[in-house]
């Protein structure tokens, strides 16, 4: 079944413009373009049971994340700790509206959409059912991924609990490893929605049905 | 080796459906279709330009300050960087500067010498430019790191309730810096690195 999901035949390269024929690819292949080297296609066993799965994990991590202290700090004999979202309205508190924003954009929202579109969207296909109405959010959601930065997040994290060692003692709260959970998770549920077979699959639902 | 416009083609770049290149809507997925991105070259300059002026405030007021004790410390993004250097935290000194200096930097300057080779005969292979295209693709995000650390930084000490620390003004403008060079680096149409090589073999091409 895995092997049909993408259809054999002409595909043009998006970044050098070649014409090319696309193999058909067996589970674990990917199609490369033979002049630049873009990846074409990745052929997963079961392309969106996988999607919906590492999605669904995780979602379920980054509400954990969310609702859970994310730092503990303990400072001259004070102790408190903080979650996620206070990172972002501290900033806006200081009069840092735009950063808050984006942080909650880039960090929170963006990942979260992209999740909650994964999830209806490999239910659906999988199911071998396309609404009309999902035919935009399916695009944006190719295009939303330049702007999730959940691994960089955590990154930014780890960074700040080294400047801070110096000066008070930092403890990572539960939600820490949550978040840390949900960035490997995102990535591999947006890499199981391969493109191409996304579209092939819409592609086919549409000519089944009319 | 024929390419989708040399055949009367063009590629949706959401979907890789193939459509006639008079068409302006892809079949499949409803995106707008370009044969090429409109004023490509142009758009990714002035992005790239609105960088560079930005990086400058970005660099010179702080992008954080510290109030403690009644003492107002002021520190920018190389300040923060040194005395990371001082206190010993080389790595996290070397993932600071590379993600807010040498990133940034590079990147505008690579993209825009991308610009520059386009139609010029430079002899630099087309393979190595989109090399190098998709690697500035790739580390664009990553210099949104610092802006994380400051609002970690600004929330965490916070609720200590002795130190106060403030985001500054080169935050706003550094975060202007990568936003503005991720957008830069997706208006460059990596297929202008390509069309020019087929010009050079001879087989013509409109633009
Ligand atoms: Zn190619
Ligand atoms: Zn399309």
């Amino acid at each position: 079944m895995a092997s049909e999901l993408i259809q054999a035949g002409a595909i043009g390269c998006p970044e050098c413009d070649l014409l090319g024929e696309i193999p058909a690819l067996a589970p674990g292949e990917r199609a490369r373009c033979s002049r630049c080297g873009f990846l074409l296609a990745v052929s997963y066993e079961d392309p969106f049971g996988r999607a919906f799965s590492f999605a669904l994990s995780a979602l379920i991590m980054l509400l954990v994340a969310m609702a859970f202290p994310f730092l503990s700090i303990t400072a001259s004999g004070i102790s408190n700790s903080m979650t996620l979202l206070q990172t972002v309205s501290y900033l806006a508190d200081y009069g840092a509206d735009v950063i808050a924003f984006l942080v909650l954009v880039f960090v929170i929202l963006v990942p979260a959409i992209m999740l909650l579109l994964i999830l209806v969207l490999s239910l659906s296909l999988r199911r071998h059912r396309f609404h009309p109405l999902l035919q935009a959010p399916t695009r944006w959601l190719f295009h939303l991924n330049a702007w999730a930065m959940v691994e960089v997040f955590a990154i930014g994290v780890i960074v700040s609990l080294v400047k801070l060692a110096a000066m008070a003692h930092v403890e990572l709260g539960l939600s820490f490893w949550a978040y840390l959970a949900f960035s490997g998770l995102f990535l591999l549920a947006f890499s199981s929605m391969d493109r191409l077979t996304v579209w092939s699959v819409i592609d086919r639902i549409r000519r089944s049905g009319t | 080796m024929t390419t989708a416009r040399a055949a009367g083609l063009a590629v949706c770049h959401t979907c890789l459906a193939l459509l006639g290149s008079e068409e302006h809507v892809c079949h499949r997925c409803g995106s707008r279709l370009h044969e090429r991105i409109p004023d490509s070259l142009q758009r990714t300059m002035a992005l790239l330009i609105a960088a560079a002026v930005l990086y400058v405030p970005a660099n010179v007021f702080p992008i954080m300050t510290t109030d403690q004790l009644g003492r107002t410390e002021e520190s920018t993004i190389i300040g923060g960087v040194i005395l990371l250097w001082n206190l010993g935290s080389y790595p996290v000194a070397l993932v600071i500067l590379v993600a807010s200096v040498l990133v940034p930097i590079g990147k505008i300057l690579t993209v825009a010498a991308l610009c520059w080779t386009i139609g010029r005969n430079t002899g630099v292979p087309a393979r190595q430019r989109t090399t190098l295209y998709r690697i500035t693709e790739f580390v664009g995000k990553w210099s949104m790191v610092d802006i994380f650390v400051v609002s970690i930084l600004v929330a965490l000490i916070q609720i200590t309730g002795i130190i106060v620390i403030r985001p500054g003004g080169a935050a706003l403008a550094f975060a202007a810096v990568v936003v503005l060079t991720m957008v830069a680096a997706q208006s460059f149409d990596p297929r202008l690195i390509w069309d020019e090589r087929r010009d050079e073999a001879g087989q013509g091409g409109r633009s």
